[in-house]
């Protein structure tokens, strides 16, 4: 990792922070893309995956340098990289020209009889010799394929440790060393796993090899049930900060510190401050020392007493099926069925779903919500989510829920045709095809009301109506 | 490093150009909207692993037919 350019300051990019770049004056020396945001599952078994190339295109143009930090294909897991998002990824990488590329130390899915199962949720992987030399091998994978240098993330993790694990700081060393790939090292990870008890960071710092890091992912977070979450809601605290000047000057081959916030942050955050963050992020930019020497690891780490730990595929199906609500399983992990980090996890993930399908199946989930509130929402989703389990492209959530909507056809009036438009939109877009969505009453007032978050009309006025669609565009109108 | 032009916002390469009788064209302009806000938002999330705010933000933020906003304080937890 030693021949990598210097990028400088940036942020993680949504298309709400884009105007964080419209006014930048050079404070800005890369963004970092998460280029899954821009994959769909198509539904088509020979083409399973596409890529928004217009999309892509346009953040070619950004005169910024640009990293590609995946989130969709963790290397933590017993599960290796698969194939087709490896060379959608590369595909990213190339057209976006990443001087490098990185993934999470986590895992995401759970490979059961019948192929994988989604966890809904980025979980931590079991901290032991064996799972550090299988996420090696992952990471050594995806490294080969996506043909540039590949950094891991350092995971966060609300659970407690388990007896036979390796300390969070060994564990990334461990897999950092056997695959001989860079680390992205999130402080706000580490320090989150301090606040919730586990590693101290500066502990955590000292067993890791500190030359292997290229990156510096910063954020903010908030307390929830007597946890820190790492939720990327806002802007550092001062305390990271204080601990990031004092952490930088040991990274002698940093070349990038990047900001990473939601842009559901937004609605408390404004442009502004992320501009002053932005700022903020070069003082210690300016800490480096380039080509000094990083300090020692200390010697006589603690080991992982692997026969006193789970087996990792254990580990895996218990924490995945904990999470999505189901039975543990025929080997479940005693550690995990008393620890109360799984219920904030399983918390998460189905917040994290519930969000997929507020954001992709938008219109429905306002129709819910105005007749009948969360409880409304909260009724269809449950009932949904019992029995379908998570997924991880928004697509494909909205898509599963909006055909739960359609049979479970609950008692509010055109709900089943806005959820009906809805998946023709986006079945449309996906297959390039031509569809026609019926409306017994004019669709466009209802539609419009929704869209702009105004409560739906009471009445609609009377008539057939049809729209029309072609590619996910409405091509026409028509009554009668 | 001004980047203006590219920075206006990401457009949807889903959109097509429809030629449509000027009566009816509003609708169609408001319906493309409709249609780009869906499919501008079906890949994956934001890496994060804390709490997703996006259902909390639709079920919190509000405005009046006037499409004033009457306030957003987003509730987390029961």
């Amino acid at each position: 990792m030693h021949a990598l350019p210097d990028l400088g300051v940036g942020l993680v990019l949504w298309p709400e922070l884009m105007p964080v770049l419209a006014e930048d004056d050079g404070a800005i020396g890369v963004v970092e893309i998460e280029p899954e945001f821009f994959w769909f599952e198509t539904g088509n078994a020979q083409a399973p995956m596409r890529i928004d190339t217009g999309m892509v295109r346009q953040l070619a143009e950004l005169p910024q340098h640009k990293l590609v930090h995946g989130v969709a294909s963790p290397v933590g897991g017993s599960l290796a990289p698969d194939p087709q998002r490896l060379r959608l990824m590369r595909d990213v990488v190339q057209a976006l020209d990443a001087p490098w590329a990185s993934e999470h130390l986590s895992f995401n899915a759970v490979p059961v009889a019948g192929g994988p199962v989604d966890s809904g949720f980025l979980l931590p992987p079991l901290q032991t010799v064996a799972s550090a030399r299988q996420a090696a091998a992952n990471i050594r994978a995806m490294a080969q394929g996506l043909q540039v240098p590949f950094a891991v993330e350092n995971n966060v993790n609300y659970l407690r440790p388990v007896a036979g694990e390796l300390s969070d700081g060994a564990f990334i060393a461990e897999v950092a060393t056997q695959a001989d790939c860079g680390i992205l090292l999130d402080l706000h990870n580490l320090w989150t796993n301090q606040k919730n008890g586990r590693q101290p960071v500066r502990e955590a710092l000292a067993a890791l090899p500190l030359e292997r890091v290229c990156e510096l992912h910063m954020a903010g977070g908030f307390a929830h049930r007597g946890y820190w979450l790492d939720a990327h809601s806002g802007l550092v605290d001062e305390e990271l900060m204080r601990l990031a000047a004092e952490v930088v000057p040991a990274l002698p081959n940093l070349h990038a510190i990047v900001f990473e916030m939601l842009p559901t942050a937004l609605a408390h955050v404004g442009i502004a401050d992320v501009r002053r963050q932005i700022d903020r992020l070069h003082t210690l930019w300016a800490l480096r020392r380039p080509g000094a020497r990083a300090p020692q690891v200390a010697a006589g780490l603690a080991r992982s007493d692997d026969s006193a730990a789970p087996s990792p595929g254990d580990w895996e199906r218990t924490l995945g099926a904990l999470v999505r609500g189901d039975a543990p399983g025929a080997h479940p992990i005693a550690a995990l069925l008393a620890d109360p980090g799984v219920a904030l996890l399983r918390e998460l993930a189905s917040n994290a779903r519930a969000g997929q399908i507020a954001s992709a199946a938008r219109l429905t989930t306002r129709m819910l919500l105005a007749h009948g509130g969360e409880a409304a929402f909260r009724s269809v989703f449950e009932d949904y989510a019992a029995v379908q389990p998570p997924r991880q492209f928004a697509s494909s959530e909205a898509l599963g829920f909006l055909e739960h909507v359609q049979l479970a056809a609950p008692a509010i009036p055109q709900l089943a045709q806005v959820a009906m438009f809805e998946s023709a939109v986006i079945h449309s877009a996906l297959q390039g095809d031509a569809r026609v969505v019926a409306f017994d009453g004019d669709p466009v007032p209802l539609l419009t009301a929704l869209a702009e978050r105004r409560a739906p009309p009471a009445a609609q006025a009377p008539g057939r109506f049809a729209i029309e669609l072609q590619a996910g565009a409405v091509t026409a109108i028509r009554a009668g | 490093m001004k980047s203006a032009r590219a920075v206006s916002s990401f457009r949807s390469p889903h959109a097509v150009t429809v030629a449509v009788p000027v009566e009816v064209g509003n609708d169609i302009e408001k319906m493309h909207k409709i249609t780009r806000e869906i499919l501008g938002r079906l890949g994956c999330p934001g890496c994060h692993s804390g709490v997703d705010l996006r259902f909390v933000i639709e079920r919190d933020f509000r405005v009046n037919p006037a499409l004033e906003i009457e306030g957003f304080a987003p509730r987390i937890g029961p």
